[in-house]
């Protein structure tokens, strides 16, 4: 049982109180319960419905305790210290009590420890081992598969067990003990509310309203509710059977999944991967999401790559180590040597670790002599670097996951966080439940944007009209911070200006937003202090990507919400390893740290440290390649984890691109859709088989540990790029994470005080300058690493494409909550693969009726570029005027459709919104 | 839209305009369930659904205050109700007694229950709706139901019978047949 605990006492108390704990005299401060006082003390009290992170109830009375001059046992973990109160945590009477307490408990639960799942862990179990209770006989053990508190007096009938339908996690009702515990982890923490208490006194169930399944809606299947759950009530489906607790490898590391770095615990049993559980400590507390808790079944997929591939006469066959690695090298060689080292590009990939980034740049600069390496941040957070670098001179999340609790209000902008950044919507539910203010920016009616204070429902694309409204409302109210602005801005006067031109009722005619709310927004984000800006790809993903971050930037400078607690400009990166793999340098434009290529001193800094000369123009950004290949100038490409041929734009140009290259070679788990077309395959292993170091969002560094062994011959990426190294003639470089850690943190300046030793003891967030560093939890507190924060009044500019007569509907784009990018790991695991597996696109009811379509009816999306197939879904979450579709199903790429029209800056593509029509399958 | 749809539309026009007068008040909801129980005579799912939107508060707690009590029914139940108190006082003074000869009287073939109308509050569903997740389409209700309650608070009177909301105290089987049937010709 994992006891995290998730919420740190905020209220302080200022006053101590002296209590005596079976005898031992502690000073506790005054806001103490009795059970943490006793926990000080090291008197332990039983528990079961208590649990460090959720409310305190007292249902279950395990922890009754004797306070001398009270004549009642008291709940402990419930109860107010007082001052001079005398506690006996062990006394002849409590001990009975909570013997006779859990002889009633055991009475109904069915004493099949012997086949129980939760064994070895289960609560009960300890607890009546330790007292002595049980094998009193149970009347629960009659019927097997139904519960006598379940049984409805009259009918005999079971009570349903939605449970029993869903593919995630099992509810046994014969074992559940009415903690408690599940139903707060859903509210309290989770905010979903699926189940509550039903019924009363002997007739109480966990349940769902009506007994509707789980997923309708409100469930989303994280399963916190089951590693909460003190007995086997609640257990995985998918570790069944798969071995109890102490026989069981628990390996902590980090989640292979999204942005936010949440700890884990993998459990492995004989080499194979069991479960997965959330660690305690920062960013997750103890929790995690569908994708972190049942998301990993992939990883003994028997698609998994086990050997290289090396095409022959057309097709890819099985080759050994030494044959693959001669052929790539070979082929670079012989590329470089032909057509110049510029006809040369690499694919670093932001789910491998920071050495591995930083091993494939510097391959490609240092050995191959080119700097065209890039990543996929190129698609996602590219406008952030570019943008937070101009206003304020670094280009990440300002503040920590963990203070964005402390927010009065939050301002989220084309970000879908709970399906997205499950673990930043938590950090949003712990505010929301103090009372801090939502206002969501959307086209798209989320979940959030539903449950928000206010929902700016904007047209897709216009964006910075919409923030220059909110800065006028700022300005021309005077809501802003003029003290702030003196202090540590610039710029101020030419902004003021430009937003004068740019009032609300200007806005509503641009964005569909209405001037009203638009005002409202305007002063409750102004007013709420400190307020906290979270965006991600829906602000990014545009053409004018970086206009629309410089817009957003404005509007926290503005107010003085930046270098505070609660505050900040926050972007949330995509991908488990997105920051680290910039950090490290894998831009075509940065080397490591950010130290642009262009720069004498800086590129004369590296390569004294890795003793060769380094190429000084910048290279061609991944968005950038598809032509740079079609037209012959880039010859050979090597991947190494990613798959844009379902990922990038317009992927029409991209195949094109593909198809004329000398030498393709990816580095992948899985033969994805990009591999296929490769010369040379290499099989790779995972992150949860692997060592290093990753980077989350809030530029939080974690050690990653090897919980299992790659598959075959599947090698970690950084054993692969040091053959390289020395086939390439590089020198030899050893395949210890460690040892490359240590050159890269002398390189990197915000890195430089951090060393594996230090990691164990948990993750720093940069800047680290020094060893004795604690880590930087909110930048800019000071002063700026540009010097003052800069205003630009961006100008706006409408999206590339707009809907007309022959494309007349906008195409939005995204994600799911059960699947991640490409889909080559989620699709590929067994209890993902039950939710949303197919291609669908999101309609308006309105639309489908005048299309004559229905719910499930297949569709045709066309745009100017391609079209692709799909499942009609019929939602209120779009407008009549748009559509969405997710990025997941290479069956029916939403990348056929989208445009390649860059940032001019920030080189990424106008992703997120495109003209489409819809053509139905037949005609009706 | 199912059958039961749309009557039910019709059945709750006023709690929609009671609701949206109290929308985000969490605490109009004991009130607004008690009124749809007397109204209706139990609780369908729609006004549930109505009440946890326009309050403001999750379906599941709505719910869970509904099987709560047990003046709270949500399958339909008959109009004519006969409560028996099963309290302590009233047990020693023959409550059970009365209510086997009463469940005898009226409904023959069912076993004395102490669930009363608690025995109402299960989940919806089974095998016989019509699929709108209302009461069962087949299953033909009694003309009057016999239920028990806990303590009406006349314990000076047990043992005591409610007939649609009056208490007679002091009964017995013979009062009881006598009461009845004065009833039934009503």
């Amino acid at each position: 049982m994992a006891e995290g605990k998730v919420e740190v006492r905020e209220t302080a108390a200022s006053t101590a109180v002296t209590v005596v704990i079976d005898g031992r005299r502690l000073e506790v401060p005054a806001g103490f319960t009795i059970l943490e006082a006793c926990q000080k003390a090291g008197s332990e009290v039983p528990t079961l419905c208590y649990h460090p992170a959720l409310s305190p109830g007292g249902h279950c009375r395990l922890c009754v305790v004797e306070v001398a001059d009270n004549r009642n046992l008291v709940p402990a973990c419930c109860t107010p210290v007082s001052a001079g109160l005398q506690v006996l945590t062990s006394s002849q009477r409590v001990r009975e009590a909570r013997r006779d307490l859990l002889r009633l408990l055991l009475a109904e639960h069915p004493q099949d420890c012997l086949t129980c799942e939760k064994s070895g862990e289960c609560l009960l179990q300890k607890y009546a081992y330790e007292y002595g209770v049980g094998g009193e006989g149970s009347k629960a053990s009659a019927s097997p598969a139904v519960a006598p508190r379940a049984l409805a007096a009259e009918s005999g009938k079971p009570l349903p067990s939605p449970e029993a339908r869903n593919p995630f996690f099992l509810r046994d009702t014969r074992k559940c003990i009415l903690c408690g515990r599940c139903v707060k982890v859903c509210g309290e923490l989770q905010g979903r509310y699926a189940i509550a208490l039903m019924g009363r006194g002997r007739q109480t169930w966990v349940g769902t309203p009506f007994a509707r399944p789980l997923a309708d809606p409100p469930c989303t299947f994280c399963g916190n509710c089951v590693q909460f759950c003190p007995t086997g009530a609640l257990v995985p489906n998918f570790r069944r059977g798969q071995g109890r607790s102490w026989e069981l490898q628990r390996t902590e590391t980090v989640c292979e999944y999204c942005g936010v770095g949440c700890r884990i615990r993998l459990l492995t049993r004989e080499g194979r991967i069991v479960g997965a559980e959330g660690a305690e400590g920062p960013p997750n507390y103890g929790l995690l999401c569908v994708k972190g808790r049942f998301g990993h079944g992939y990883l003994q997929h028997p698609e998994r790559l086990k050997t290289p591939l090396v095409r022959r006469n057309g097709e890819l066959v099985p080759a050994s180590w030494a044959e693959a690695l001669a052929a790539v090298a070979s082929g670079l060689k012989r590329i470089r040597e032909r057509s110049g080292p510029d006809a040369l590009a690499g694919l670093a990939s932001a789910r491998c670790t920071n050495e591995e980034n930083y091993l494939f740049q510097k391959l490609f600069r240092a050995v191959l002599g080119t700097n065209n390496v890039d990543h996929c941040a190129r698609l996602c957070h590219a406008p952030t670097l570019t943008g937070l670098q101009k206003a304020f001179g670094s280009g990440a999340m300002t503040n920590s996951l963990a203070d964005l609790a402390l927010s009065r209000c939050y301002l989220v902008v084309g970000s879908n966080t709970p399906e997205t950044h499950p673990g930043v919507a938590l950090q949003l539910q712990r505010g929301r439940r103090k009372g801090a203010r939502l206002l969501v920016v959307d086209p798209r009616r989320t979940d959030l944007a539903e449950g928000a204070d206010l929902h700016l429902r904007l047209r897709p694309g216009t964006d910075v009209a919409l923030f220059h409204a909110l800065a006028h409302v700022i300005v021309t109210e005077r809501l802003y911070d003029a003290e702030f602005i003196r202090r540590r801005t610039e710029g101020f006067a030419a902004l003021a200006r430009a937003v004068r031109r740019c009032p609300p009722e200007w806005a509503e005619t641009v964005t569909g937003v209405p001037a009203g709310a638009i005002r409202e927004a305007a002063r409750l984000y102004a007013t709420s202090s400190p307020a906290a800006i979270l965006y991600a790809m829906g602000v990014t993903q545009y053409a004018a990507g970086t206009d629309r971050v410089l817009a957003l930037a404005n509007l926290a400078l503005l107010t003085g919400n930046v270098g505070r607690p609660g505050s900040g400009v926050n972007p949330l990166r995509g991908q488990n390893n997105v920051q680290g793999a910039c950090d490290m340098g894998a831009l075509p434009d940065y080397l490591p740290g950010y130290a642009p290529v262009g720069v004498e001193n800086e590129r004369r800094r590296f390569a004294e440290a890795w003793g060769r000369p380094l190429p000084a123009r910048p290279g061609l950004a991944l968005s950038e390649l598809a032509e740079a290949m079609a037209a012959g100038r880039v010859r050979g490409l090597y991947i190494m984890g990613e798959n844009p041929l379902v990922t990038e734009a317009n992927l029409g140009k991209l195949e094109e691109g593909l198809a004329r290259l000398e030498l393709l070679v990816v580095q992948d788990l899985f033969l994805t859709e990009t591999a296929r077309r490769a010369h040379v395959v290499l099989p790779a292993a995972a992150l949860p088989e692997k060592e290093g170091t990753v980077t989350s969002t809030e530029r939080r560094v974690q050690l990653v540990r090897p919980a299992l062994s790659p598959p075959g011959e599947a090698r970690s990426d950084l054993w692969i790029l040091a053959q390289l190294f020395a086939h390439l003639g590089g020198g030899e470089v050893a395949v210890d994470p460690e040892q490359v850690f240590a050159e890269l943190a002398h390189l990197v300046p915000s890195y430089a005080g951090m060393s594996y030793q230090r990691l164990a003891e948990g993750g720093l967030q940069w800047p680290c300058p020094h060893p004795e560093h604690p880590g930087t939890a909110i930048l800019h507190q000071e002063g700026f690493p540009r010097g003052r924060g800069r205003f630009f009044p961006v100008p706006y500019r409408p999206p590339v494409e707009e809907p007309d007569g022959e494309y007349p509907f906008t195409l939005l784009t995204g994600r799911v909550l059960y699947h991640y990018h490409c889909g080559s790991q989620t699709r590929r695991t067994q209890e993902l693969a039950t939710q949303q597996n197919a291609p669908f696109v999101e309609i308006n009811p309105e639309a489908a009726q005048r299309l004559g379509l229905q719910e499930g009816d297949a569709v045709w999306v066309a745009s100017r570029r391609g079209r692709i197939r799909a499942q009609a879904k019929l939602s209120q979450r779009v407008r009549p005027e748009e559509l969405f579709m997710a990025f997941h199903y290479a069956e029916a790429p939403v990348n056929r459709l989208t445009l390649s029209v860059r940032d001019p800056e920030a080189r990424i593509p106008e992703l997120k919104a495109c003209a489409v029509r819809l053509e139905p399958e037949v005609p009706r | 839209m199912s059958c039961c749809d749309q009557e039910r539309r019709q059945e709750l026009e006023w709690l929609r305009q009671e609701v949206g007068a109290a929308r985000g008040r969490r605490e109009r909801l004991l009130p607004l369930l008690q009124e749809v129980q007397e109204r209706l005579g139990y609780l369908p799912p729609q006004a549930m659904e109505l009440l946890a939107a326009g309050l403001g508060m999750p379906l599941a707690q709505v719910y869970s205050v509904a099987t709560y009590y047990r003046r709270f029914t949500l399958t339909p139940r008959s109009q004519h109700v006969l409560q028996v108190c099963t309290g302590t006082a009233c047990r020693l003074r023959g409550a059970d007694q009365l209510l086997s000869f009463l469940l005898q009287r009226l409904q023959p073939g069912t076993r004395a229950s102490t669930s009363g109308g608690a025995g109402n509050n299960r989940p919806h569903g089974g095998s016989t709706t019509c699929g709108c997740g209302g009461q069962p389409a087949g299953e033909k209700f009694p003309a009057v139901a016999v239920e028990t309650v806990n303590c009406f608070g006349a314990c000076g009177l047990a043992p005591v019978l409610a007939v649609e909301g009056r208490i007679h105290g002091r009964m017995d089987a013979g009062k009881a047949a006598e009461l009845l049937e004065k009833w039934v010709e009503r």
